[in-house]
């Protein structure tokens, strides 16, 4: 993930941020019932700390998940 | 994968015995990859990731009572991809948290509620007025100022991208960010508001 000096993200980092917002946050929901689970240390997105803002499950458990890691070291 | 037909519609799916999504690069990017794939051959309408459902039938069930919005949803799609806009030069939301006194921390919100709201004006409607459909994520998280989401002709892509490069150099303190083109995952007509 090569970043530039200064550089708050690269753009690969940003389309994956990206990606996971589209999939988890929009879409045709054909029941309101939808059960995932977290990767713990495959998600580039906790490191920059871009968190999904209308997932309200989803940014609690990462909240969580980044105050027990301290951040992913990566 | 499979594709489960019902007059004039098509399911992709697959059958797990029992199995729960995870949210991981990997599979994020499987769903991706899937989407790309049909879309070659003309629109689709992506899920929300991780839906699940019973059985064939069900899908059947599903197709058969939602015909009509989704043939209509997939027709406006047609020939239309999405274009992503992240903005990033907030601070980090969390440095905010239990500094410093009220007063500075309102004023902060402030000075971050007018960044977004230059942001809006000077990069999201410029490109909003290039697109078919545009959606403005209401509060993104820090440091996002701004997140946006364009439908666009497919052979509008480089000039969106050409447009967008063009606005950024007027925003030297901001960093920008165009991704895409994706599946129309933002404009299924799931949405409440564009």
């Amino acid at each position: 993930m090569a970043r530039g000096r200064g550089e708050l993200a690269s753009q690969r980092e940003v389309a994956l941020v990206d990606l996971v917002d589209r999939a988890l946050n929009t879409g045709v929901v054909i029941h309101g019932d939808i059960t995932i689970s977290l990767a713990e240390v495959d998600l580039v997105y906790l490191n920059l700390r871009l968190l999904l803002s209308s997932v309200s499950t989803v940014r609690r458990d990462l909240a969580e998940a980044l105050d027990e890691t301290g951040g992913l070291a990566r | 994968m499979r594709a489960l037909r019902s007059d004039g519609l098509a399911a992709v799916y697959t059958r797990h015995r029992s199995h729960t999504p995870q949210v991981s690069r990997a599979e994020v990017l499987a769903h991706e990859r899937v989407l790309e794939a049909v879309m070659k051959r003309g629109p689709v309408l992506p899920l929300r990731f991780g839906t699940q459902l019973e059985s064939e039938k069900e899908l059947e069930e599903v197709l058969r009572e939602r015909r009509d919005a989704l043939l209509s949803a997939l027709e406006r799609l047609r020939g239309r991809v999405e274009m992503g806009l992240r903005v990033l030069g907030g601070s980090d939301g969390r440095s905010r948290v239990g500094r410093g006194s009220g007063r500075e921390y309102l004023l902060g919100r402030l000075d971050e509620q007018r960044r977004a709201d230059r942001a809006a004006r000077e990069l999201h409607e410029p490109l909003a007025d290039l697109a078919l459909a545009s959606a403005l994520r209401e509060q993104p998280s820090p440091p996002a100022i701004l997140v946006g989401s364009y439908l666009i002709e497919e052979e509008n892509v480089a000039r969106f991208r050409e447009r967008a490069e063009a606005l950024a150099t007027n925003q030297p303190d901001l960093q920008l960010f165009v991704t895409g083109p994706w599946p129309p995952y933002s404009f299924t007509g799931e949405e409440a508001s564009a």
